[in-house]
């Protein structure tokens, strides 16, 4: 943290008044925040690395305006002080967490709905907007936005849009990008852009270069995102879930191969190995899974007659290598079906008491029939390592998560637990994957980025430049600096 | 501008060679988990499971309405966390944000890394007290007067003079009484439950005899009264003690109870609340001896300090717990029986059959109900009260928006954060005026004080009663 402990005086050391009072000028001063204790509390995410080693802004803003972000901006680059834009702080890459001080933008607090157009089908929502409440507020209308990070109720769909994250529906509706047909911009240099075009509702377009593109995904290193055009689509009549149980992984791999192969398309697959079925039983008293060494979960959704088909079809393909297959379509069943999943990521605490789930290699995608290998390689780590590392993930599109629980009093446990992120990112990169699928590069993925992209990265650095000239917008993340480092 | 502050976190790993090279040579856990005692390092044990992924943010009142992230349990944990490596300087400002809290557990209920919250928040409030001490008010609150119930009895007889002087009667509700000039900050005038005198011991209709029991007497029902119901309104009490009567049972109410103690352990004063626990442990023996016996709460608030603070927090699992319950004489096997038999008084009327009874519904107007925190979320009470109501209101039950949401009272944290506190509770009474309906139910006399300032302030004219005299009106002429 910062060199002094001194939280009386109303800033840290080194941060500039100049920029401070110009700023008081532009937002009222009850959202420029620059208290050492408020300040704090924007030095970490969810990653293992802010855990260890926080990065303290030198003032935090809370904007409710795209004039008062464009403002913001302009005087941090009048002043060449970075700007690093935050949703609800839920990244586990520390990407919201300033690398070299500077501005922190808060944008939670502009959290408007400004535009139902469901008839065209699409909204016009404020960064802030969390995406459990935009749901809530489409689902009765009868329209959904799919993507369904784990994080829905508290993380915002700015931050969705900044790291293109997904979820579990990927595997039929896809990412965030997929939805985002324009995207008002704040440049690096404080100029307000429209992506997509100016006064478009159009649902496609090819017109010139696909700027939306670009800045969805881009972490904030390109621009602070502040107002989306989204597009939703019809909620599906009817859910259904197929689980299956199978005695070896491999096997539970091979089936997912003949589930695409029979022409099936499931919303989401996604499956649980044995150390994660084994913390969902402790979490829920009571629930019981079939014995095996990995479970499968399907989602199948649509009109009801497709769901009975879907869902009748699905369990005989699994039938095939599973020793129990079971399906649902009424809610009540659905949800007993489903709730190991839902349990695993809060269960995953109970697999070792005295100890904490740590955000590291935990968002790895292979080829999907790597998956089966991918998940032994991980368990071989953790045997190495000496700390369970639970594995869970969405297999429909080969995206694992892996969660090693350790205790971060033990100084050489904490190392280890850095060496076994590297291996499993490694692990990706070696069988052809990718070190994230969902989560994003910030901090922690910096240094892959030269060897996953090589030449391209320079392209991208190239864009970085054009864009920023100074790289004030949040420095230090994806590898977009010289030496790999931002 | 600063980089000292962040050029670690801007490295990251850089390459596969073992350790060492990500420029981390010791964390916070790992460095004051070092050096410290057995308390500090299993606060620390329990401080890493929050893995910081935010969803407090989804679930705290006090968040929703402020929207600052020092509010939620993952900031105030992460200053707690900087306190205690030495990097933070313990102060006011740091007690005052860990106080910016309504105790409600939602965030420790909702954690999914089951992180125990409410243990961090009062161990925590409590290290930090013990360095720099109480602020002033909070202290003459919490320890001169709740901790010392003379002084308690002696400050409402005086505050009812106040009140005869400086306050009149509510124009909707004549036990509230509204002060005649506004309160800074609040901004309006403050409404009080009018001070009464002290509590006759037994409801008039019981002392006639009336009543055969039904469970044997040795079952008896025991009721804590608390000390809003027992200052302000104690006709609360006399209809808990009427309800229980018609359902058959011996009804108990002990000499000798004290302030739950949950001010005091709120405000990270353990000494104080473990004396008065100990205070009312030892008015209760006896009285609960058999299985039958249930103690039965009017302020669920009180409810949770027995069923889940005393063993769990206070002489369970927070420093000096355990020596304190040697200390007091006691054992955790007598504390655990007096929780396992703590329940809200409403919750144990409908569980005990008072549906029955009831003789059709005894008002006519449309009522409206708001969960108390402590009683939906840690005592898991929630359809019983609207069974209830929609039983007993003659204009019909109106469910409000948002049943789930807090008044903002929190007991001292509507003293301490006045603004906070008056925001929530405008918003939750705006949503309860909505409905229309004439009264406004609720089962926490809390709740309904603080609640009779926000509808005053709304200005629809509706007033607030506790479930239990509806319960009690609803049982006709028989008492």
């Amino acid at each position: 943290m910062t060199a002094s402990p001194e939280n009386g005086t109303s800033r840290p050391a080194g941060a500039s008044s100049a920029l401070v009072r110009s700023l008081r000028a532009l937002v009222s001063a009850e959202r420029v925040l620059t208290r050492h204790q408020d300040l704090i509390v924007y030095s970490y995410d969810a990653s293992f690395l802010t855990r260890l080693k926080p990065g303290l802004p030198d003032v935090v803003v809370q904007p409710q305006t795209t004039a008062e972000v464009a403002a913001v901006v302009a005087a941090a680059a009048e002043h060449g002080v970075p700007v690093t834009p935050r949703g609800a702080g839920t990244a586990q890459t520390g990407g919201p967490v300033p690398a070299r001080g500077g501005v922190v933008l808060d944008l939670s607090r502009m959290n408007r709905v400004l535009e139902t157009d469901l008839d065209n089908l699409q909204v016009i929502v404020e960064p802030g907007v969390v995406h459990a409440t935009l749901n809530a507020a489409l689902e009765p209308q009868g329209f959904f936005f799919p993507p369904d990070p784990g994080s829905s109720q508290m993380c915002t769909i700015g931050g969705m849009v900044a790291g293109n994250t997904s979820g579990m529906r990927a595997v039929k509706y896809g990412a965030t990008a997929e939805y985002v047909l324009g995207l008002e911009v704040v440049l690096a240099d404080g100029t307000v852009i429209t992506t997509g075009g100016l006064r478009s509702r159009a649902l496609k377009s090819v017109s010139g270069y696909d700027l939306t593109r670009l800045f969805v995904g881009s972490e904030g290193t390109l621009g602070v995102i502040t107002r989306i055009r989204l597009k939703v689509i019809p909620v599906p009549e009817r859910r259904g879930v197929v689980m299956a149980a199978f005695c070896s992984i491999e096997a539970a791999g091979e089936t997912v191969i003949d589930v695409f192969r029979a022409r099936l398309r499931p919303a989401a697959i996604e499956i649980m190995d044995r150390t994660a079925c084994r913390a969902a039983m402790l979490h829920v008293p009571g629930l019981v899974l079939p014995q095996g060494e990995g479970v499968l979960f399907f989602q199948v959704d649509g009109p009801p007659p497709a769901v009975t088909y879907e869902a009748e079809k699905l369990a005989a393909v699994c039938r095939r290598r599973a020793n129990h297959v079971e399906w649902a379509e009424d809610p009540a069943r659905v949800n007993a079906l489903w709730q190991a999943r839902a349990v695993v990521g809060a269960a995953s605490g109970r697999v070792r008491e005295e100890a904490t789930r740590v955000c590291a290699g935990e968002d790895i995608c292979v080829p999907i029939i790597q998956v089966p290998a991918a998940l032994a390689a991980i368990q071989e780590i953790s045997r190495r390592h000496g700390f369970p590392i639970l594995t869970y993930g969405h297999i429909g599109d080969g995206n694992l998560h892996a969660a090693p629980l350790i205790d971060m009093r033990d100084l050489a446990e904490v190392d280890r637990a850095h060496q076994a992120a590297d291996e499993i990112h490694r692990l990706a990169l070696r069988i052809n994957g990718t070190t994230t699928a969902e989560h994003g590069v910030g901090l922690v993925r910096a240094a892959y980025m030269d060897e996953e992209h090589g030449p391209a990265l320079g392209v991208m650095r190239a864009i970085k430049k054009a864009l920023d000239p100074a790289g004030i917008m949040n420095p230090g993340k994806m590898g977009l600096g010289r030496e790999g480092r931002g | 501008m600063s980089t000292a502050s962040a050029g670690g976190a801007g490295q990251g790993p850089s390459g596969g060679q073992g350790c060492g090279q990500y420029g981390i040579v010791a964390n916070v856990f790992e460095r004051v988990s070092a050096v410290a005692g057995e308390d500090v390092r299993s606060l620390l044990g329990e401080l890493q499971k929050c893995m910081r992924c935010g969803q407090c943010r989804a679930s705290c009142p006090v968040f929703a309405e402020s929207g600052r992230e020092t509010d939620v349990a993952r900031g105030k944990l992460g200053l707690l966390l900087e306190e205690l490596g030495g990097d933070l300087r313990p102060d006011r400002e740091l007690y005052a944000r860990l106080t910016r809290c309504v105790n409600c557990g939602r965030c420790r209920l909702e954690c999914p890394s089951g992180a125990d919250t409410g243990y961090m928040l009062l161990e925590g409030r409590c290290l930090l007290q013990r360095r720099i001490g109480l602020p002033p008010v909070k202290a003459a609150v919490v320890r001169g007067l709740f901790g010392r119930p003379a002084v308690l009895r002696a400050a409402a007889a005086a505050l009812g003079l106040v009140q005869a002087l400086l306050f009149r009667p509510s124009p909707v509700d004549p036990r509230h009484v509204r002060s005649i000039w506004r309160l800074p900050v609040f901004g309006q005038r403050m409404l009080l439950p009018r001070m009464r005198k002290r509590r006759p011991a037994t409801a008039p209709a019981l002392a006639a005899g009336r009543r055969q029991y039904v469970a044997p007497a040795d079952a008896p029902v025991v009721i804590y009264p608390g000390c809003l119901v027992d200052l302000g309104y104690p006709e609360l009490l006399t209809a808990a003690q009427e309800v229980f009567a018609r359902l058959g049972r011996r009804v108990v109410v002990p000499e000798g109870l004290v302030c739950c103690g949950a001010p005091a352990a709120y405000a990270g004063d353990a000494d104080t609340a473990r004396r008065l626990a100990a205070e009312n442990l030892k008015a209760l023996a006896g009285h609960l001896d058999s299985p039958g016996s249930r103690l039965a709460f009017l302020c669920p608030s009180c409810a949770v300090a027995f069923r889940h603070d005393y063993p769990a927090y206070l002489f369970g699992r927070m420093s000096g717990g355990t020596e304190a319950l040697a200390a007091a004489g006691l054992t955790m096997d007598a504390v655990s029986d007096v929780a396992a038999k703590s329940v809200d008084a409403t919750a144990l009327a409908w569980e005990l059959g008072i549906g029955e009874h009831l003789a059709g519904p005894p008002i006519s107007a449309s009522v409206t109900y708001h969960d108390p925190c402590h009683l939906r979320r840690l005592l898991g009470v929630h359809s019983q009260p609207r069974e209830a109501l929609r039983a007993l209101a003659g204009g019909g039950f109106r469910e409000a928006p948002r049943p789930d949401s807090c008044c903002g009272f929190g007991g001292t944290f509507a003293l301490e954060h006045v603004a906070a506190s008056a925001q929530m509770l405008d918003r939750r009474a705006g949503e309860l005026a909505s409905t229309g309906a004439q009264l406004v139910a609720t089962a926490c006399p809390g709740c309904m004080a603080w609640l009779a300032n926000g509808l005053d302030r709304a200005g629809g004219g509706q007033r607030t009663v506790h479930l239990i005299e509806l319960i009690a009106r609803g049982l006709g002429g028989g008492v």
